[in-house]
Order: C-alpha cells, then structure tokens, then sequence
C-alpha cells in the first residue's frame, strides 16, 4: 500500500515542485515527505536538478557583439561585391576548363598529323623494304641437309 | 525609438538604428539560444547569426508583426538547426560526460583549487544530465519547455512564437514536465 502510495506521489513531484497542484494535493504530498524517507531523497534531488535552469538563466553577454555582427556583415558585403571573375567562381569552372584544354591538344594533335602525310607514307614504304620475308617453310630441312651432303 | 522606428529605419539602411535594436535585444537573444544549446560561446554564435538574419531580411517583415515575436522565432530555429547539425557529436560528448568516460580537456576540468572541488564536480555532473534530459525530449516538448523555464515565457507568449494554440502549449508542457521527471529519475537511479 505504501508503495502504491510512494508510486503516486512520485508521478506528481515535478508538478508540485512548480506549484501546480491544489492545496489540498500539496498538503498530502508534503505529510507524506515528512515521514517517507525514500520519496523526500527523490524530491530533494529533482529540485536540485532544476535549479540548476535557475543558475543558467541570463549568462553575461559579451561587450563587443555588435561589432562582431558589424564585421561578419562587413565580410558578407564585401565577399557579394567582387568581380564574377573571382577566384572562387573560376573554381566552378575549373573541369570544364580542363576538358577544353584537353580536347583542344587533340585537335592541335590530329591537325599536325595531317600536315604530314607524305612523311608517313615514306615510313610506311621503308618498313615494307626492310620487311623480313621467312623462308624456311618454303624450304624444307631434309632437302636442304640433302644438298649439305 | 520603438521597435516599430528602429525597423523602419534599419529599411532605410541605418546603422545606428541596427546598433540599437542588437544592444536592446541581445541579452534576449543570447539567454534564449544558451536556453537550447547550454554553452555560452555556441549562444553567442548562433545569436550573431539571428541579427545578421534580422538584418539582411528586415524588408520582408511585416509592420504589424511584433519584433520581439519575430527575434524569437529566429533564434529558436537556428538554435535547432544548430542542434541537428552537431546532433551526433553532442549527443557522444554527453554520453561520455555522463558515464565520465570521455577525455577530459583542460577547459572541461574543474578548478582544482576551489574550496569545494566534488560540489563543482557535482554541479556539472547535474547540469549535464538535465540538459541531455531536456535535449531528448519531444522537438515541441523541449521548445515550449525551454522558452518557459529559461525565458520566463508566458504560456500565450510561447503560443505565438509556436504558431501553436494555448491549449496545445499547455498539453506540451504537461507531457514535456512528465517525460522530464521520468529522465531524471531513471538517470537517479543509476547512481
């Protein structure tokens, strides 16, 4: 029964710590406080525990932010009013710079090529010259031995 | 000046009259952002964060609306927002703190010479188990707790800023006091 009790009381601590109950709800709570043991170490620790919203509340703020606000506005206006070109737009630009430079030494590359096609059909001529023709399978072993002997 | 001049005049691009409304309200401002995020230096970040918002958008608020309304609702969004944003990170940290298993940095430690080294210890020990309790709570439950406990908000007053009815303002504190106590008392019983 007196757990029962203990239970109740235990539901409503927070509720009678800021005052919200009826009189007559206070007043058992508070002659049930004077003679459990148990629940009054319960309420004393959540009263402690949201006391500690009182110690917070208010904290000193500091002197200068306003001029903090000024110079992160400062920077905000500052960082809006530059050139398109700035360095960090460039950034966004930066692959497709890239893939250009890229695709344009392709294109340098494949037009000098074509500049020179004589030169490459020379080359093409000399390597078919010096070509090594094998002629050993027209040649059989046994027969050249045969001559041998 | 009234709030109503000062923001007709920083619509005019005055300084001056943006000076004024950041030293009027910055205690307000700051007071509610460490209400969320429980760490003076974050309050003061994010609060420079509502005036620059304030400041860029002030053509888009409405002369009929309340200022103070509006700083409100500012700073509980980026306060949020900052919470999501470090979610994991804090969320860790206090898990340590709590189960006093994390590596302490030297800020972190307490002043060894106070006269009374196991209170302070004791102190944050409580401090950061309610915070972790408040965070935990239901994303309504802990606006409309916060802005009562920390801002001394009326429950009308946290109505308006939530765009929520009374009734509903007062359901959510009655759940977010009710989830609280049961927090803490599990963490209680844990010691």
């Amino acid at each position: 029964m007196q757990k029962m009790k203990c239970k109740s009381i235990h539901k409503k601590l927070i509720f009678f710590i800021d005052g919200e109950l009826s009189s007559n709800k206070n007043q058992k709570i508070e002659e049930h406080l004077s003679t459990c043991q148990e629940c009054s170490k319960l309420y004393q620790e959540l009263k402690s525990s949201l006391n500690v919203i009182e110690k917070e509340k208010n904290p000193k703020t500091n002197p200068y932010l306003y001029t903090r606000i000024k110079q992160r506005l400062d920077d905000i206006n500052e960082s809006s009013s530059k050139p398109i070109f700035a360095i960090q737009q460039i950034k966004l630009f930066q692959p497709a710079l890239v893939s250009f430079i890229i695709g344009l030494g392709i294109f340098i590359g494949i037009s000098i090529g074509n500049f020179y096609p004589l030169e490459n059909n020379n080359i093409a001529e000399s390597q078919s010259e010096q070509y090594y023709i094998n002629d050993l399978q027209q040649e059989h072993v046994e027969y050249f031995l045969l001559n041998n002997e | 000046m009234t709030d109503k001049d000062l923001i007709k005049a920083i619509k005019n691009n005055d300084q001056q009259a943006f000076k004024q409304l950041v030293e009027n309200n910055q205690q307000l401002v700051v007071n509610i952002c460490n209400g969320f995020l429980h760490n003076i230096a974050d309050a003061e970040d994010i609060a420079q964060e509502v005036f620059i918002e304030i400041f860029l958008s002030v053509n888009k608020f409405r002369e009929d609306a309340k200022l103070s309304t509006w700083l409100y609702r500012i700073a509980v969004n980026k306060s949020l927002n900052h919470i999501r944003n470090n979610k994991k990170h804090k969320i860790l940290n206090s898990i340590d703190n709590i189960s006093g298993s994390d590596k302490k940095t030297e800020n972190d430690l307490p002043d060894v010479n106070a006269s009374q080294p196991e209170k302070i210890i004791e102190d944050k020990e409580q401090s950061e188990i309610l915070n972790y309790s408040i965070n935990t709570l239901a994303k309504n439950q802990k606006i409309a707790f916060t802005l009562n406990k920390y801002d001394d908000l009326s429950y009308k007053q946290i109505s308006e800023i939530m765009g929520v009815s009374l009734s509903s303002v007062e359901s959510l504190m009655h759940r977010a006091k009710k989830n609280l106590q049961k927090k803490l008392f599990h963490f209680y019983q844990k010691k």
